[in-house]
């Protein structure tokens, strides 16, 4: 049993009949998730690889049990989806959809606070449970069964990351991508709170990158010993300093002081939390805990 | 997305927030004819993003023609934050009788909006909450948006600023919590936000941050970004074809090119921790098309020092044989005079290095190895 989400969790796809939601539902069925539903509205009664369409979740839940939701639909109609996916008290909630608008998520995500329902995302890969099931859009192949958790505010170093574990014989007992935007649902210092009352994962890998203020307060969870699990923490962007202005993700951005990977990196080191330099001195410090 | 003052202030008249009179010049001719027609005593603002400018000994007072000279002709060859002076802004200087700073911006750890309002302004926040802690009141709001002028009086109140006094200020924060909120911002600050002898507001600067995700339906957004040069336009165009380009070092000898913002930002972490110079940021995002990826080799070309290319792609939606199609693309039809560096793995990589192999290049399997390529040769 790991954290948010197992084998058994049922998902329904919003926007699924979307190039994107279309192409993810095959590898996700592929990967073993259960996919019990789609929904786009204005496209109920119709079917994608063999799962059926919905108008709204509201009748998708009246055929089905559901536990979960990815959402692929485009940012103009974001936040509809996700309301629609609160409303029906779904949780994790995975946002997958890139672009929304900060207000946008900002709105969302303290209503699914206010209901106690989890986002994860968005502009975000998901979340995976190796052999079990992948709520999201990552390559599956990459990924091994272990004791290692990766949570992370990117998307491809993450693959990156979970390669050179897993050729490095270090399993993950789950992955999170947990997006690029500046406010996102699921955060670093939850995430680790999660991860630390879970039986499956031994160790973590924390990957943050520039901006923002989450490396600091999880740095700041394990100085005060309400995280003791042996973590290893590594910060994309450490050698930028160019302030003021996005890199690739709306989040990863150094405003005045805040965000700067220095603050970063210091906090971590002072909290006893090796920090890597490079992607692939991960397995080994992650050993030598 | 940081807005420059004088577009910041653009956004304030349009508002209807006090400012002084005046307007942005691209040089001495321009600043002239602006101070004649708002008269003198003038300030000469450099516009520059990043603030702290009187610091930096940059901002100026002409109390005639020949001092808006001498100090226009200063401030032009200054590089202020690693950037050259290209617009001044010449305003009417104004009396100040104190100064107030108010901001609200958007909490991201708390997902809220805050309202953020001090007794004693003109100097950074950080300064103002470590020096005069008691005269600053910071106050979560309604993520929903929706600010009633009680809040901002028990704010004021807070803080010392009682009746008539409070009340000068509700109209001024209201139009700013529009602005904030009607334009989807992130920070919109007022500091010094001054009390002129006569005792009226007017807001001084303008520091404001876009949220450039909300560029489909706030259109000032794009009109800003479509207005400026320089580099700041190429990275634009760059963005209009899905490319995340940023310059980092105008010195720099090594393009960077990648998918996702996280493996882009290791990348060029690696090449410069190895002892290269990385001289930019460019992500092509997901699942890019083999047209996207010519084009991101072409942005590069931009980059005046390249000496090599470095292509780091991890392929998940992405496909390795249209990144690889496109850099086949590249090389043909670009004219290509520098060497070309790749590491590609995953989705199809097997299809793509056969087809670069074809045009000569050996694709790497692992970026560390490729990247002591790249800096080591």
């Amino acid at each position: 049993m790991a954290i948010l989400v197992n084998k058994d969790s049922k998902v329904v796809v919003q926007g699924i009949t979307g190039r994107e939601g279309s192409f993810h539902t095959k590898l996700m069925i592929e990967y073993g998730t259960k996919i019990v539903a789609g929904v786009t509205p204005g496209k109920g009664g119709s079917e994608v690889h063999g799962i059926p369409v919905y108008d709204s979740i509201e009748s998708a839940m009246k055929e089905h049990e559901i536990d979960a939701s990815i959402i692929f639909v485009p940012a103009n109609f974001a936040l509809s989806a996700v309301y629609e996916a609160i409303d029906a008290g779904l949780s994790p909630i995975v946002v997958i959809t890139e672009g929304i608008p900060v207000w946008d998520t900002m709105k969302f995500v303290n209503k699914a606070k206010s209901k106690g329902l989890c986002i994860i995302g968005p502009n975000c890969p998901g979340i995976i449970v190796p052999e079990e099931t992948k709520i999201g859009i990552m390559p599956g192949h990459v990924f091994t069964k272990g004791d290692v958790a990766i949570i992370s505010r990117s998307g491809t170093l993450t693959y990156e990351v979970a390669q050179i574990c897993s050729l490095n014989g270090l399993g993950q007992s789950v992955v999170i991508g947990l997006g690029g935007d500046p406010i996102r649902g699921l955060t670093i210092p939850e995430a680790l709170k999660m991860l630390e009352s879970d039986p499956e994962t031994k160790k973590i890998v924390i990957i943050g990158e520039i901006g923002g203020t989450e490396e600091e307060e999880a740095a700041e969870l394990i100085k005060k010993g309400e995280i003791t699990k042996p973590t290893v923490a590594y910060i994309a962007g450490a050698t930028i300093k160019r302030t003021g202005v996005s890199f690739g993700h709306a989040g990863a951005i150094i405003l005045g002081e805040k965000g700067k990977p220095e603050t970063k990196i210091k906090a971590f080191q002072e909290a006893g939390v090796p920090v890597v330099r490079f992607p692939h001195e991960i397995p080994d410090a992650l050993k030598e805990l | 997305m940081f807005l420059y003052e004088y577009e910041g202030k653009f956004l304030f008249q349009r508002l209807g927030i006090p400012t002084p009179p005046g307007k942005v010049a691209n040089n001495l001719e321009e600043a002239v004819k602006i101070a004649d027609e708002i008269g003198y005593p003038v300030v000469l603002k450099p516009q520059i993003i990043g603030g702290r400018r009187g610091r930096a000994g940059a901002i100026r007072f002409a109390e005639n023609q020949q001092e808006l000279r001498t100090n226009f002709e200063e401030l032009s060859n200054l590089i202020i934050h690693g950037k050259k002076v290209e617009k001044i802004l010449i305003e009417k200087k104004i009396n100040i009788k104190h100064e107030y700073y108010v901001s609200f911006l958007l909490d991201f750890s708390h997902a809220k909006p805050v309202l953020i309002f001090s007794s004693e302004g003109g100097i950074e926040i950080e300064e103002i909450a470590a020096k005069y802690p008691q005269k600053l009141v910071t106050l979560y709001l309604n993520p929903e948006g929706d600010l009633q002028p009680y809040t901002i009086y028990s704010s004021l109140n807070r803080v010392g600023i009682f009746g008539d006094n409070a009340k000068k200020f509700i109209p001024i924060i209201m139009k700013l919590w529009e602005l904030f909120s009607e334009y989807e911002l992130i920070l919109a600050e007022i500091n010094p936000l001054a009390e002129t002898p006569e005792g009226e507001l007017v807001a001084l600067d303008a520091r404001i941050i876009a949220d450039d995700n909300a560029e489909f339906r706030q259109s000032y957004i794009k009109e800003f970004k479509a207005s400026r040069g320089g580099l700041e336009s190429v990275e634009y165009k760059a963005k209009e074809k899905g490319l995340s380009f940023v310059v980092i070092d105008e010195e720099g000898d090594i393009g960077i090119i990648g998918n996702g913002a996280g493996l882009t930002l290791a990348t060029v972490d690696i090449v410069r921790l190895l002892g290269g110079k990385p001289a930019n940021f460019l992500d092509v995002g997901g699942g890019a098309s083999a047209e996207r990826i010519r084009n991101a080799v072409q942005t590069l070309l931009l980059m005046k020092n390249l000496k090599k290319i470095f292509v780091n792609i991890f392929g998940g939606i992405t496909r390795c044989d249209e990144v690889a199609k496109g850099l086949v693309r590249a090389l043909e039809e670009l004219n290509l005079k520098v060497p070309m560096i790749v590491r590609l793995t995953g989705t199809l990589e097997d299809e793509g290095r056969r087809i670069l192999r074809e045009v000569g290049i050996e694709a790497y399997n692992q970026m560390l190895e490729a990247a002591r390529k790249v800096v080591m040769g």
